[in-house]
């Protein structure tokens, strides 16, 4: 197996295609590098599972779901939208390959490779989406419950210190 | 400041924010808290990515309200990350009505990259997902130069004021005529990857991450108008780059 070929050279073309797709959607340059290398998470995630013999719909929702846990963790560090990672992040799990072949079969009056390669692109598009959706959702949940927790401790803060004067600010 | 200022204010932040393309929990989100920073947590906001409108109640409970209409999206994170600091801003410091304006404007007035940047930015996109999608390097230089092609025509479609369907369909029919004529006069033997390459860059990857991100935070209206922009962005591609190979295919 040629590593470079299979591994690095995709990963190197989806870094360079990201990082221009985030020019045009006018990222500056600090949070472009962070963008671009999350698409290198998803590439190489997607590139080691279809090597282990994921299917196709794992592996996309997997990486898609890797990619969203990573913009997450870099939009909490930059202090930025979480968008601007994520969106520019699954630019390499878009199915555009497969839509197009699905369309020229469908042209050509092919109907049942029209329709095989029509559901696999739906299928992976859906798995993207779903993998983004149980990511942010669970990170959702979880400042929710992390914000609620923090108004009860306040709460509990100010009954304590209205009735004893000795506990000072922690 | 007074309600008026207030809700004209939210109005504009919301405006910039779903025109610059951030998903609308963001802009709900954000207006919610800067009423809530002025003692105004009765505000009853209601956002979708075609409009904006906004109550609040004066003291003696008299209702000030402010509505925008949004037409025509402009993608600029850059802008969208600046808005989210000007709302950290306000809610921490409280500022005058003046000072939210004028650092507005900066925002407004900040600056985006040059054309030349963009241009060469489609030109490596194109070149780039050409030879991710396996082609050659020939290939990918043709890629490239459809990438080009497809930016000059979004530009005059969007000064015309074309859809984004519209232009979906013409960029792709035009980017697949161009391939396959390039195939045919002999510059290189095959011509789908230099279309798929080309044509990501029209990939709706916006409309879909923010379609999934309306879902989750339960706006639903939001997500399934821009589910339905994504969708019908897909369905131009495959349209215009579906007529052209079928005009073409027959000779």
């Amino acid at each position: 197996m040629d590593i470079t070929k299979e591994i690095i050279l995709p990963c190197l073309f989806s870094f360079i295609g990201c990082a221009a797709f985030g020019v045009q959607y006018n990222i500056r340059f600090r949070h472009l590098i962070a963008a671009s290398v999350g698409s290198i998470v998803s590439q190489l995630i997607y590139t080691l599972l279809s090597m282990n013999e994921f299917g196709e719909i794992q592996c996309c929702f997997i990486s898609a779901a890797a990619v969203a846990l990573f913009s997450e963790i870099m939009a909490k560090l930059n202090k930025a939208p979480v968008n601007m990672y994520l969106i520019v992040g699954i630019i390499p799990l878009v199915p555009g390959g497969l839509a197009y072949y699905a369309m020229l079969a469908l042209v050509t009056g092919d109907n049942a490779t029209f329709l095989e390669r029509a559901v696999d692109a739906f299928g992976i598009a859906g798995s993207v989406a779903m993998g983004i959706f149980a990511v942010s959702s669970a990170v959702r949940l979880f400042k929710d419950f992390r914000r609620q927790a923090k108004i009860k401790a306040d709460k509990a803060y100010r009954t304590l210190s209205k009735n004893d004067k000795s506990v000072k600010k922690f | 400041m007074n309600e008026i200022q207030l809700t004209g204010i939210c109005a504009e932040i919301a405006r910039l924010l779903i025109k610059y393309g951030a998903e609308i929990y963001r802009v709900e989100d954000t207006i919610s808290r800067i009423c809530r920073a002025y003692d105004h947590s009765e505000a009853e906001i209601y956002a979708t990515p075609a409009n904006f409108i906004i109550t609040v109640k004066d003291k003696n409970n008299v209702p000030c309200t402010d509505s925008k209409s949004i037409s025509g999206r402009d993608t600029n994170l850059d802008r969208v990350g600046k808005i989210n600091e000007l709302s950290r801003f306000i809610c921490s410091e409280k500022p005058e009505a003046e000072i939210i304006l004028k650092k507005l404007e900066l925002i407004k007035n900040r600056k985006t990259y040059s054309p030349a940047v963009i241009y060469t930015s489609y030109f490596v996109a194109g070149g780039a997902f050409t030879m991710f999608f396996g082609g050659t390097p020939l290939e990918a230089l043709f890629g490239g130069i459809l990438g080009l092609v497809i930016h000059f025509l979004s530009i005059k479609l969007k000064k015309v004021g074309a859809s984004a369907f519209l232009n979906a369909v013409v960029c792709s029919m035009a980017v697949s005529f161009l391939a396959v004529a390039i195939s045919y006069i002999g510059f290189v033997p095959r011509f789908d990857k230099m279309i798929i390459g080309a044509t990501m860059a029209l990939a709706p990857g916006v409309a879909l991450t923010n379609c999934m991100r309306d879902f989750i935070s339960g706006d639903f209206i939001s997500g399934i108008y821009t589910l339905t922009e994504a969708l019908l962005i897909a369905v131009g591609l495959a349209v215009g780059a579906g007529s052209a190979v079928a005009a073409v295919i027959r000779f």
